[in-house]
């Protein structure tokens, strides 16, 4: 066997019989070196990676919250006054970006955009926040704004990829699937790193968003449905018994054991895993996932309604499965791509819109974790994948909508709970949002930053592929400690 | 290319198997001497001179290729020197036997032949197993011994409270798979793996064999993951490899540091097992608390961890747990009473459960506890006090408790100053008007460093009686007093009197001494002050400044404009600061 596949072959088993009883419980070293050997884990879910995290771990799970589209920060957390009062001129030069993705259809010099919006100064920390976050202006002592984040790539698909895997071509693993890697699972009942969807749309990057690359497919998100059966495929063909399920399972189980016998394909033993925790989740996820069971109270404050595919739903559903020990809970929400080409896509109808929508739902979020105690050790993000122009994108000279172009400059992105210096802005911008002045956050510090505030050090946190070490940070990135209490 | 010396060692490594040439032809030899003699055969005593000529030259023919063998230096050591000795010497014997039996006549007993003969037998057995050693490892005989059998250099395997792991685990699997060659003075490629300091120094390619720490640089495990076939793979060809749970026990072992010693490892840091099979028994969730850290978070909210016998457990893995989590468990006053000292512990998770002022009384046993998390509990003001006294505590959840408005102020209050505690919860309810059509037309100083967590002046106004208005003070710029703040109230308003409200975080900094109050319709134009204030004069310390001050004027005002002066602070500081701010209307 060869290095790579024996290392492979050493990660899997690590996952998969550390935890099984038959791994290294028999050699009693687990429990000697301070290991996980844990008896009600004996029939399942995943162990960490790392024997111990790099330090003590301030948050111990994600609600990783992406806006995908790329929300506009001149319009929501990045105020700038200066676009406001020349709004409609003629913009200078220096101000249009290196590259855009539709500026140049636009026959006509590019005009400045000034936020159609109103700013109210709010919080300890002074920051200006859209009118159209209403509900975050109560929240925003709780989190960390980062005006400064910066990103290689401007379009949809490779900036996605860059923010959640570290690189901007498919095939490496998620930010999920490195967390559940590094940190295993804290609930074997159901997955460690679960995916939410709302919009109309797929993450640009496709499932590769919440992939698990190379490392072995258990690692995977597994996506879930607020509407209709929670996890597709999950429920027993109609006339099984749950008995009947137990022993084909255990057949299976059985000749699949034999297999990993003679080849030790990590992937058989992340087969059998899956089957077994698919089996558990059938009783499981129906639970966990209904929200119906919620008091009045608590489904009003979110705006969620039972049966809806809603990010209302999905900001409550991610509490639940927080709750439930779900170590990574990823929500995507589709639509704040504002590019101005017609009421669908605005400032003023789109984006006011979409804030309406998600606005509630992710305070609600923010005061019912920390209500229950959870947002002591639980770290929320809020992010898009890019930033947009200060310049108003008028695709094909039509001025009627006002829309923005990506940007790669600048964008906003905050994060709250375990860990996170609250009530803090990190990083500015040029007064016309433009460029960072103060503090660059590149997306791979912000990586850097989340595994830190995990007790994990990003450039320790690695898996062998192909001859190289990979990473989430590539070779870049750095943990910001001004975030970080 | 070869060179000669790796012909030598071709031909060298034929040793194993010549040498048993001489083995077997010495051991027939006695056989055919004592039928000769018994038979008194002419062809049999031949076939003795031949047979004895045969063992002597095929001895020496050993001892040139076992010589070879040696010649690349890969073996050492006394045991090494003794076999080439004792074998040299037993061929040496081999030939003068030979030769005097080839010239023996046949009617005279060959005494000397024979007494070299029995000589050379006698040789062969430490000659042998010094072989046998050398190739196979000093355990070689006796590891597969019966346990009735008493071996030397053999000992029972510990377990429990006793065990440690490079003596209990790694040392075995190294025995296992590596010390039949790389062991004792003869070890090859001059590492040995027996022993901790030359185990970490490494052998002749002078990389360590061990980085505490690290093992991706450590030698030995770079060879055990080499495929086999690599001209450095480790255990070399056709030995077994080792199995991926003893490769894990190893990276494992050297990854928490490649610790040696039962005293040090084995009492104080490493856990002792038995100490936490009652907690994984019960189905806790333990893991470490980080790397290099002997302490464990320990987790009793899991699925399928029974809270009763987790917390029973709980006293012998007293020293080692540094968070416990409880939140929304079935945990009672009289569990968390029973709770032992837990001399590690900072940080309790108690979030959602039904404990009370009782329970939480117990809580001052624990020496170190730093974050509480009460959230979701009905801790009341009362309760909530009582934390004070637990000196160590940096920080209390109680968002969605029982506190009345004041009962968080209190509790930071208490603990204002060097040991503060944080205390999160949500912003007590007061009964303040609506002023968001209020705005500040001036302040001479604000504190406006975000990084800090600023306070500007708009604070005062912000109907938030948690944030305040400070002046500055960050990096040491104090502005002098007076401090001046000029409020628009929106449109010309009736009023009787000011509502103040002091800082409610405790710090007793920029109380204001004295501040004169000014109402009028020109934010340009202030005539006489309608009242010079001094609405916490006298108060002894923040519990009697922390509720709102009525300052009644002694006459209606009537204004737009309101402008505060404030003096230097009760304690004679530059200070000034306000909480909160509204009128009195009648």
């Amino acid at each position: 066997m060869n290095p790579f596949q024996f290392q492979q072959q050493l990660h899997s088993r690590r996952a998969f019989l550390g935890n099984s009883a038959m791994g290294l419980g028999s050699l009693g070293l687990a429990t000697l070196l301070g290991q996980q050997l844990n008896a009600s884990d004996s029939h399942g879910g995943l162990a960490g990676a790392l024997p111990a995290t790099h330090f003590p771990a301030k948050a111990k799970r994600v609600i990783y919250i992406h806006m995908l589209g790329a929300p506009s920060q001149h319009d929501l957390l990045d105020h700038k006054p200066l676009l406001q009062s020349l709004d409609g001129k003629k913009a200078p030069r220096s101000i249009l970006p290196e590259r855009s993705a539709f500026l140049n259809t636009n026959p006509n010099p590019p005009l400045i955009l000034g936020s159609p919006f109103k700013f109210e100064q709010v919080g300890g920390n002074g920051l200006w926040v859209s009118e159209l976050l209403p509900h975050f202006k109560t929240i925003v002592d709780k989190t960390c704004v980062i005006r400064s984040m910066q990103t290689d790539q401007f379009n949809h698909a490779p900036a996605e990829l860059l923010l959640h895997t570290g690189f901007p071509v498919q095939g490496r693993p998620s930010t999920g699937a490195w967390v559940t890697y590094g940190l295993g699972s804290e609930n074997s009942d159901l997955p460690s790193y679960m995916v939410l969807l709302s919009g109309s749309n797929l993450p640009a990057g496709g499932t590769a968003d919440f992939g698990s690359g190379f490392l072995p497919s258990v690692y995977q998100g597994v996506r879930a449905r607020s509407k209709g059966d929670p996890v597709l495929f999950l429920s027993n063909p109609e006339g099984m018994k749950r008995d009947d399920r137990r022993r084909h399972l255990d057949a299976l189980g059985a000749l699949n054991q034999e297999t990993l016998k003679d080849f030790g394909d990590p992937e058989t033993a992340t087969r059998i895993a899956q089957y077994e925790m698919a089996f558990r989740m059938q009783a499981s996820v129906p639970e966990v996932m209904d929200i119906s069971k919620e008091p009045q109270s608590v489904l009003d404050a979110y705006g969620a309604k039972p049966g809806h595919g809603s990010f209302a739903n999905n900001c409550l559903l991610a509490r639940k499965l927080c709750e439930s020990g779900v170590r990574f809970v990823q929500l995507f929400d589709w639509g704040w791509d504002s590019h101005g080409t017609g009421p669908g896509d605005d400032l003023v109808h789109a984006l006011a819109g979409k804030c309406k929508q998600t606005d509630q739902p992710v305070a609600a979020l923010i005061k019912d974790l920390e209500q229950r105690g959870l947002l002591e050790d639980t770290l929320v993000v809020w992010t898009g994948e890019f930033g947009r122009t200060a310049v108003m994108e008028a695709r094909g000279g039509n001025i009627t909508f006002k829309g923005r172009d990506h940007h790669p400059g600048c964008f906003t992105s905050w994060i709250a709970g375990g860990g996170v210096k609250a009530g803090t802005v990190y990083g500015q911008t040029d007064e016309w949002g433009q460029k960072v002045v103060e503090n660059p956050v590149h997306v791979y510090d912000f990586q850097a930053t989340l595994l830190h505030l995990l007790g994990m050090e990003h450039t320790r946190l690695t898996y062998r592929f192909q001859g190289l070490d990979f990473r989430l940070t590539n070779f870049r990135g750095n943990a910001v400690k001004g975030v970080m209490s | 290319m070869q060179d000669k010396s790796d012909l030598l060692l071709f031909i060298g490594r034929f040793h194993p198997l010549i040498v048993h040439l001489p083995i077997g032809l010495l051991s027939l030899q006695p056989v055919l001497e004592l039928a000769a003699w018994k038979f008194k055969k002419p062809g049999l005593d031949t076939a003795c001179r031949i047979n004895l000529g045969l063992c002597a030259a095929s001895a020496v023919g050993a001892v040139l290729i076992g010589l070879c063998l040696a010649s690349n230096g890969s073996y050492g050591g006394d045991s090494f020197a003794l076999h080439k000795k004792l074998g040299i010497a037993l061929a040496a014997v081999l030939c003068l036997a030979a030769c005097l039996r080839s010239l023996s006549r046949e009617e005279r007993k060959p005494l000397a032949a024979w007494g070299l003969t029995a000589l050379g037998l006698g040789l062969l057995t430490p000659v042998g197993h010094m072989g046998g050693n050398l190739t196979h490892g000093p355990t070689w005989l006796t590891e597969y011994s019966p346990a009735w059998l008493p071996m030397p250099g053999k000992e029972a395997p510990k377990a429990g409270a006793a065990a440690n792991a490079w003596l209990d685990t790694v040392k075995p699997i190294l025995q296992k798979n590596c010390t039949e060659c790389h062991s004792g003075k003869e070890a090859k490629g001059d590492c040995n793996l027996e022993d901790p300091k030359l185990l970490l120094a490494g052998g002749k390619s002078g990389k360590p064999g061990i980085v505490p720490g690290q093992p991706e640089q450590s030698e030995v495990m770079r060879r055990i993951l080499l495929p086999a076939g690599h001209p450095d793979a480790m255990p070399t060809e056709g030995k077994k490899p080792l199995s991926g749970d003893e490769v894990l026990a190893l990276s494992h072992w050297i990854t928490s540091g490649a610790l040696f010693d039962a005293a040090k490892a084995g009492e104080e840091i490493a856990p002792a097992p038995a100490a936490l099979q009652g907690l994984v028994a019960a189905g806790a969730y333990l893991r470490p608390y980080s790397e290099g850290s002997p302490l464990l978070c320990a987790d009793f909210t899991r699925p399928g961890c029974k809270l009763a016998e987790a917390l029973a457990a709980l006293p012998s893995a007293a020293p080692r747990i540094a968070e416990l989590k409880l939140a929304r468990s079935a945990l009672s006053d009289a569990d968390l009473e029973a709770l032992p000292v837990l001399p590690e512990l900072s940080v309790l998770d108690l979030a959602g459960t039904a404990i009370t002022a009782k329970g939480l009384a117990a809580l001052s046993r624990q020496p170190k506890l730093r974050t509480l998390n009460l959230a979701a509990t009905t801790t009341d003001d009362s309760s909530a006090l009582g934390l004070a006294g637990i000196k160590s505590l940096r920080r209390v959840n109680l968002a969605n408790a029982k506190l009345s408005k004041n009962g968080a102020i209190e509790l930071r209050r208490a603990r204002f100053g060097d040991e503060a505690i944080t205390v999160i919860c949500p912003a007590p309810v007061l009964k303040l008007s609506d002023k968001s059509n209020w705005t500040i037309v001036k302040v001479s100083s604000e504190e406006t460093n975000f990084n800090l967590g600023a306070y500007p002046a708009r604070q005062a106004i912000d109907g938030k009686p948690e944030t305040l208005w400070t002046t500055r003070f960050a990096g040491g710029h104090n502005d002098p007093p007076p401090h001046e703040l000029i409020l628009d109230l929106g449109d010309s308003t009736i009023f009787q009197g000011l509502k103040l409200l002091a800082r409610q975080d405790g710090n007793p900094n920029g109380i204001s001494a004295k501040i004169e109050v000014f109402v009028s319709d020109d934010p340009k134009v202030f005539k006489d002050a309608i009242i010079v204030a001094e609405p916490w004069k006298g108060a002894p310390d923040a519990k009697a400044w922390l509720p709102l001050r009525d300052v009644r004027f002694p006459q209606i005002a009537t204004g737009r404009y309101l402008r505060l002066v404030f003096s230097a602070d009760i304690r004679g500081n530059p200070w000034a600061t306000l909480a909160e701010l509204d009128l009195i209307q009648e």
